[in-house]
């Protein structure tokens, strides 16, 4: 009797322990995740703050979840990033890799950041050989505006605006070729067409062009604002919902007065006139790249009080520009130090140590400067 | 100045000269050295104990200069220098000068060839190295650690960092254990960045922004400041205007100037860096900074 009840006793003990030890077992193998992530909420007092984020090569998601950590924390309520065509369908018009934007897209939304994506480049199936990454003929705009829908699709919800190209006025972004609007134009309307067939929300919007005064069959690139001109005459007015701008200041202050032969911060209102010309008036612009430099060693640099007083007076204006959605200055970080005047654009240094002027921005967007090591 | 290593060539073999041991025929004929054996066993057995250890590891390739074949051997040499960065390098009707131009006219003359400064805006001066239009860069160039192995740089030559600068036998002696004192900058300049940087780490400063250094400088005057942090190029400027200023010790932050050559110059890389430690030795240095510097 005295051996059964021991039998009996072995037994229930074990009967406790496996499914103990089962459980921890599971337990090691397939550990919960530590917490569950909400999206945090920007807090500013400008929420048309903006900021271009540089994570093309950022390969380290802890590096990529910091950026937007320390964009929120500034003050800024929106980024702009660079997704290169040739990142997601550089294997083949078949194959999709979404890793890199998916970590940008989901970090960024994490972060409560307003993500405006700028798609460009071309992969190398997608362009005759010998040609360089920025050059799309016309016969593979279907496979780009392809692209552009699917990644519409993928991000509907979590990205709102979507820029087709970059700085299509200049002869190095469209191939070392001469600049043509009307085939620019052709690009954004098969991009537009078919982003809205699957995405009706996605804001399709018109690429940033890029400041210059070249004129007309000069090898370099074309007049922005004749550029803009062509692209409505070329009936382009029906295939965006905004239009991105790129706004450098260089040496003159943010209420320099506008000059079509200037290159100035204020050239922005110059655009501005040219779609109210076209009747487009009803339509918002976004500043996507733009602000100043002060590198010491640049002909166009300015002295480091000058350029947090221009940037801070910048998004200001922003705020009193109802026709702007949103003001997103270059740049917030490179991944490494280029060694060259663009260092001297950057808001934090590679090593995310915050300049003066992202201390001044946040103290400016927040009304005060948050500890370092606040969430 | 050719070759970083001069190695001689493996000797030909050369006719058998005068005394030579006489030669012996063979069955076939075929004349054969008539060589003493006991020497030839001996040579044999120590061949077999070499055989039987292990094989040493092989000899590393010699090192040499490839020089660009414009270099040196032309007795020229082209110095890289951005000519709109006084005081260091600034050219103005077409003559060069500044601080880094004589120093590349010193080197030239130590060396003993024909100075060719030319005038390359800073963002393309590595490049210009790189392809071999110049052979070195002397221009208020920084340190860069990340280029390390690409280019070879010499010893510093200037150090351009932030400093602390303070009136002449006042209260504050260091820059070391700075505490509750009014420091001034220029608000968004490295020394911006420098003291802020040292409060977050805990230093109790009351920081003072400017909208230039000449503000804060004139601040410091008028006895509104303790010290002013700038870089060591505007200390060494204000210093001279005011007699009354100094520099205290240490420097708060480390951006030496050094001269850039190509990665494949390691014996030019050796001639340049005796030739800077003997400048630096000799005062020529710290008179050609006092000269053109303050």
């Amino acid at each position: 009797m005295a051996s059964l009840r021991r039998w009996w006793s072995g037994l229930l003990a074990l009967l406790v322990i496996l499914p103990a030890l089962g459980h921890l077992g599971y337990a090691l193998a397939f550990p919960e995740p530590e917490e569950i992530e909400t999206p945090r909420v920007v807090q500013t007092l400008n929420p048309k703050v903006g900021i271009h984020t540089r994570l093309t090569d950022e390969g380290s998601t802890e590096r990529i979840a910091r950026t937007y950590r320390m964009v929120r924390q500034m003050g800024a309520a929106w980024v702009v990033e660079y997704l290169p065509w040739p990142y997601v369908q550089g294997a083949g018009p078949d194959q999709f890799d979404w890793r890199h934007a998916d970590r940008l897209v989901e970090r960024a939304v994490m972060e409560g950041l307003r993500v405006i994506i700028r798609i460009d480049s071309v992969p190398a199936w997608a362009r005759p050989p010998g040609t360089t990454f920025k050059q799309l003929d016309p016969e593979h705009y279907a496979d780009f505006a392809n692209f552009a829908a699917a990644f519409a699709h993928r991000y509907r919800g979590r990205v709102s605006h979507l820029i087709i190209w970059n700085e299509p006025n200049l002869a190095y972004e469209w191939g070392q070729r001469p600049v043509d609007p009307v085939a620019y134009t052709n690009l954004l309307a098969a991009s537009y067409t078919a982003v809205k067939r699957v995405n009706p929300d996605m804001r399709v919007v018109a690429a940033g062009l890029a400041p210059t005064t070249e004129p007309p069959g000069s090898p370099w690139g074309l007049d922005d604002l004749l550029y803009l001109r062509r692209m409505y005459q070329a009936g382009a007015a029906r295939y965006f919902d905004a239009l991105a701008i790129h706004s450098y200041g260089l040496t003159a202050p943010p209420d320099a007065p506008p000059d079509p032969a200037k290159i100035t911060f204020s050239r922005a209102l110059l655009t501005r006139q040219v779609m109210e010309e076209f009747g487009d008036g009803g339509k918002p612009a976004l500043i996507t790249e733009g602000g100043w430099n002060d590198s010491p060693r640049w002909v166009y640099g300015v002295r480091p009080a000058q350029r947090i007083a221009y940037t801070l007076r910048a998004y200001q204006l922003a705020a009193e520009w109802p026709w702007l959605e949103a003001m997103c200055l270059w740049t917030f970080r490179t991944p490494k130090p280029t060694r060259t005047y663009h260092d001297h654009f950057a808001f934090v240094t590679p090593d995310f140590i915050p300049t003066p002027l992202y201390l001044e921005v946040q103290r400016a967007m927040r009304g005060f400067t948050p500890p370092p090591d606040a969430p | 100045m050719e070759n970083e290593l001069s190695h001689s060539p493996a000797p030909l073999p050369a006719a058998a000269p005068p005394g030579s041991p006489p030669t012996a025929v063979s069955r076939r004929g075929v004349p054969r050295p008539r060589l003493p054996l006991v020497p030839l066993l001996a040579l044999l057995v120590v061949a077999g104990a070499i055989l039987a250890l292990p094989a040493p590891p092989p000899a590393p390739a010699p090192v040499q200069d490839v020089q660009p074949p414009h270099q040196w051997r032309e007795g020229v040499l082209r110095v890289g220098v951005d000519g709109a960065y006084p005081p260091f390098a600034l050219l103005e009707n077409g003559q060069f000068r500044g601080h880094d131009v004589e120093l590349a006219r010193r080197l030239a003359g130590h060396l003993g060839w024909q100075l060719e400064l030319v005038n390359i805006p800073f963002d393309g001066l590595y490049d210009a190295l790189r392809v071999s239009r110049i052979d070195v860069i002397i221009s208020a160039l920084p340190y860069q650690e990340e280029l390390e192995g690409t280019v070879i740089y010499s010893r510093p030559y200037f150090q351009a960092g932030e400093v602390l600068i303070a009136p002449r036998g006042g209260a504050l002696r260091s820059a070391r254990a700075l505490r509750d004192q009014r420091i001034g900058v220029e608000l968004g300049s490295l020394g911006d960045q420098t003291v802020r940087r040292l409060e977050a780490q805990g230093a109790r400063l009351q920081r003072q922004a400017f909208d230039s250094i000449p503000a804060a400088v004139a601040a410091l005057h008028r006895g509104e400041l303790d010290g002013v942090v700038v870089d060591r190029v505007a200390a060494l400027a204000a210093v001279r205007a005011d007699p009354a200023l100094t520099i205290l010790d240490p420097p708060l932050s480390d951006v030496p100037y050094v001269i850039a050559m190509p990665y494949d110059a390691p014996a030019f890389a050796r001639t340049i860096d005796e030739w800077l430690e003997t400048i630096e030795r000799d005062g020529t240095l710290a008179r050609l900074t006092a000269d053109y510097l303050g």
